[in-house]
């Protein structure tokens, strides 16, 4: 308790995100290059998964696993301010949730794309997985309208944090879809029980990918969070002003 | 086609189109991160220009 409470000043995460989120932005930047220069000129393609067409995996995969972690950790944001009431959770839970749909709305756009020569439509309104991660990015602009429409900063992160910690419980069901339900989508072939089944020609490019997504996503969060405390302390200087004028 | 550019089969296009949605989406987010927080940060230094006049 006495850690996170370390950890959820203000003034410490202003001082730690000014040098961290350009080091993240920077590795971020870095190792995306790397995974699409993997991706696009130097893997071998793969006719077992339509040919070339694979090389969309090294920019849908990343996608869905920001979707679905960025949504785990607004959440787990969200139970943090709803238990401790530490500001900086609820500023994070507020930071991730733009981009959270934006990371959603990526991996929707490249699975579609992906679908179209692959299994020959765009779209499948019957399928556990695509409506599943459909229902996410629903969640995440929920969330943000649910905020946006509350009269006051408590009671905009008290619903806000309700919404996100209820909406978590479509997180596994995203990921298990492909094992419950009948869908178009392959079965997982990175996070399994038995390991890995993708060869190691694909796998590194596409986990170092992954990682440079994490990090560039992690730099934005902290940049809108930075933003997100400077916005609050000049609003309580204009308060501050305004009850002395 | 472009030297440098892969070669890619008949799939090409939808290949292209999911890296330029890539992006476009990526980086949209980026500049509008960072211009919001450009902006946040002028406008709390003008607060506090605000305030130091009024003290």
């Amino acid at each position: 308790m006495g850690m996170l409470s370390a950890f959820a000043n203000p003034h410490r995460f202003l001082a730690l995100s000014n040098w961290l989120a350009p080091l993240f932005y920077a590795l971020g930047a870095a190792l995306i290059g790397w995974g699409l220069w993997q991706g696009l000129w130097i893997v071998p393609k793969d006719e077992y998964q339509g040919g070339d067409i694979m090389r969309v995996m090294f920019i849908h995969v990343p996608a869905a696993w920001l979707a679905m972690a960025s949504y785990s950790a607004m959440a787990v944001a969200s139970f943090t301010w709803f238990i401790w009431r530490h500001e900086l959770a609820d500023i994070a839970a507020k930071a991730i949730a733009p981009l959270g749909a934006t990371w959603t709305a990526l991996c929707l756009a490249t699975g579609s794309v992906w679908g179209k020569p692959t299994w020959g439509t765009w779209w499948q309104w019957d399928d556990a997985r695509m409506m599943s991660v459909l229902f996410l990015l629903f969640l995440f602009l929920g969330y943000m309208a649910l905020r946006a429409a509350m009269d006051s900063r408590q009671k905009a992160a008290r619903a806000g944090a309700i919404l996100a910690m209820v909406g978590g419980l479509n997180v596994p069901l995203i990921k298990f879809s492909v094992d419950m339900f009948t869908s178009l989508h392959q079965d997982s072939s990175v996070i399994t029980s038995e390991g890995p089944k993708m060869a190691a020609v694909y796998l590194w490019p596409l986990l170092m990918s992954g990682l440079g997504h994490s990090l560039l996503f992690g730099a934005l969060v902290m940049t809108l969070m930075r933003a997100e405390i400077w916005t609050r302390r000049a609003a309580r200087q204009r308060a501050r002003l305004l009850a002395g004028a | 086609m472009i030297d440098f550019l892969p070669h890619l089969d008949k799939n090409a296009a939808y290949i292209w189109a999911c890296y330029g949605l890539g992006l476009v989406l990526i980086g949209g987010a980026v500049i509008g991160v960072v211009l919001k927080a450009r902006a946040a940060k002028s406008a709390l230094g003008r607060m506090n220009v605000s305030d130091e006049d009024a003290s």
